[in-house]
């Protein structure tokens, strides 16, 4: 109630308060063991009492602070009216503080919390199951990024993927034949070295940076994109030759343990087939433009 | 003292510059081996996630249809020349037991089936939806179930496989059992 009314209206009271004889904090201290009645008492006292008024002749030097003059009355009047109002703006400001820092906590924490309290339920069926007889003689490995850009209104939106890849190479020995020679010798025909797979799991990939919002089916291009690297920098650095390699070794070396003296193994090459200009075809390779059409 | 303490810290030091070095290098190696692959199953795979944190803000929810392939077989470099023991036609072979050889999940065959994000809800990042992505795979790896059945299977399909091939090797009592 006090704060709506006229501050101009407190400010006289102040002065009458002020005016008042009481000693504002000597004769508190001073009569601090004395019931809080009789302080009030004290300015109520009759006017005309000798008894009740100070004796202006020898001031104390307390009673002269207590007693400033009008004009430094005026100013601390002033002030303190100021520090009402400047009370109310900081309390103002301290709740628009305080509910500015709530909603920055709530955005804050769910930002963190987007990752932490999810429900996830997974529910798996075989579909098919398939005999096979792949023998793998060599894996290689691979890190590789790929960077996806496209050109907004005033920005570029990025997205760096770093991909892990495996790749699977050997033999399809659905496909091997044995021809004994003799009891201890053995001829074994095997097929060409053959890419079994390329492993580019979820788990292989990293979204290293990502701006704006990126389309599930774009970053699958670019997900097959680096598969497709990954398979390129593997048959560059020989990995068929390789997967070959070791396995006309592993194979002498099981069917010695067999107890084959003489074990010939031979490899079929057969022949790329051949485009119309000429050049041979790599099969299963994802050829990806050089530029990335941004509407994709 | 003082002069161990100090030689410590220079090792370590030298040895935390040296990892460093090795992550920026691209990691691109081969690795030689002797893997018999007997069976492949293809799991159809459904991954849901919905996001409940803040649902007073509103929903997040995204499903995902995934299919899988995981191979199962033989890893015969761990044979040794004692797993093999030859007494004219007769053949006592010990494989190793069988153990998953690869599980592949191709990017095309992830299918984005539902999503769905309320107004004041933010949208998944790629990064949270391979998140979840690689939950479902983890989910598939650590199937106890699933790994049972097809280790089964490649077990009996490695042994249809070695008889077949020490038959036409010219052997006639064959045994076949895993080294459990």
């Amino acid at each position: 109630m006090e704060e709506e009314t006229n501050p101009i209206s407190n400010v006289e009271d102040l002065h009458d308060e002020e005016c008042a004889p009481v000693q504002p904090e000597s004769d508190s201290l001073s009569s601090s063991d004395a019931p809080q009645g009789e302080e009030q008492e004290q300015p109520a006292a009759p006017e005309g009492t000798p008894s009740a008024e100070p004796e202006p002749a020898e001031p104390t030097p307390i009673a002269a602070e207590a007693d400033p003059p009008k004009g430094r009355r005026n100013i601390i009047a002033s002030i303190s009216s100021l520090f009402k109002s400047t009370s109310q703006l900081l309390r103002t400001v301290i709740i628009l503080a305080v509910v500015l820092l709530v909603a920055f906590g709530i955005f804050s924490l769910q930002h963190r919390a987007k990752h932490k309290k999810v429900v996830r339920t997974i529910t798996q069926t075989v579909v098919e199951v398939k005999k096979i007889k792949e023998f793998c003689t060599a894996n290689y490995q691979e890190e590789t990024v790929v960077v996806a850009r496209r050109k907004k209104l005033l920005r570029t939106e990025e997205l760096a993927i770093i991909a892990k890849g495996t790749v699977r190479v050997g033999f399809d020995l659905s496909k091997m034949t044995t021809r004994l020679t003799s009891d201890t010798s053995i001829v074994v025909e095997l097929p060409a070295p053959i890419v079994l797979d390329v492993i580019t799991n979820p788990g292989d990939f990293d979204i290293f940076e990502e701006n704006g919002k990126w389309d599930q089916k774009v970053v699958t291009t670019y997900k097959n994109l680096a598969r497709a690297t990954i398979l390129n920098h593997a048959k560059a650095e020989g990995i068929m030759e390789d997967a070959e390699k070791n396995g006309v070794e592993k194979l002498t070396l099981l069917f010695k343990r067999m107890g084959m003296k003489s074990v010939t193994i031979n490899v079929a090459h057969p022949e790329p087939p051949r485009t119309e200009s000429g050049t041979p075809f790599e099969g299963g390779m994802l050829t990806m433009p050089e530029k990335q059409d941004p509407a994709i | 003292m003082k002069r161990n303490v100090l030689l410590w810290v220079l090792a370590a030091m030298l040895l935390c510059c040296t990892s460093c070095r090795k992550e920026e290098k691209d990691i691109k190696y081969k690795i030689m081996k002797a893997e018999l692959g007997t069976v492949e199953y293809t799991v159809r795979q459904i991954i849901r996630n919905s996001d409940e944190t803040w649902k007073f803000f509103g929903e997040r929810k995204v499903l995902f249809s995934v299919k899988a392939t995981l191979k199962a077989g033989i890893n015969l470099d761990k044979m040794e020349d004692d797993d093999v023991e030859v007494k004219g036609k007769s053949i006592k072979l010990t494989l190793p037991c069988p153990e998953i050889v690869a599980l592949n999940i191709r990017p095309d065959d992830i299918e984005l089936a539902y999503s769905k994000v309320s107004t004041l809800r933010s949208d998944y990042s790629q990064k949270e939806l391979e998140e979840i992505l690689h939950s479902g795979e983890k989910a598939i790896r650590n199937d106890e179930t699933l790994r049972a059945t097809i280790l089964d299977d490649a077990k009996t399909n490695a042994r249809e496989f070695f008889e077949v091939l020490l038959r036409s090797s010219g052997f006639e009592n064959i045994v076949i059992k895993f080294d459990d």
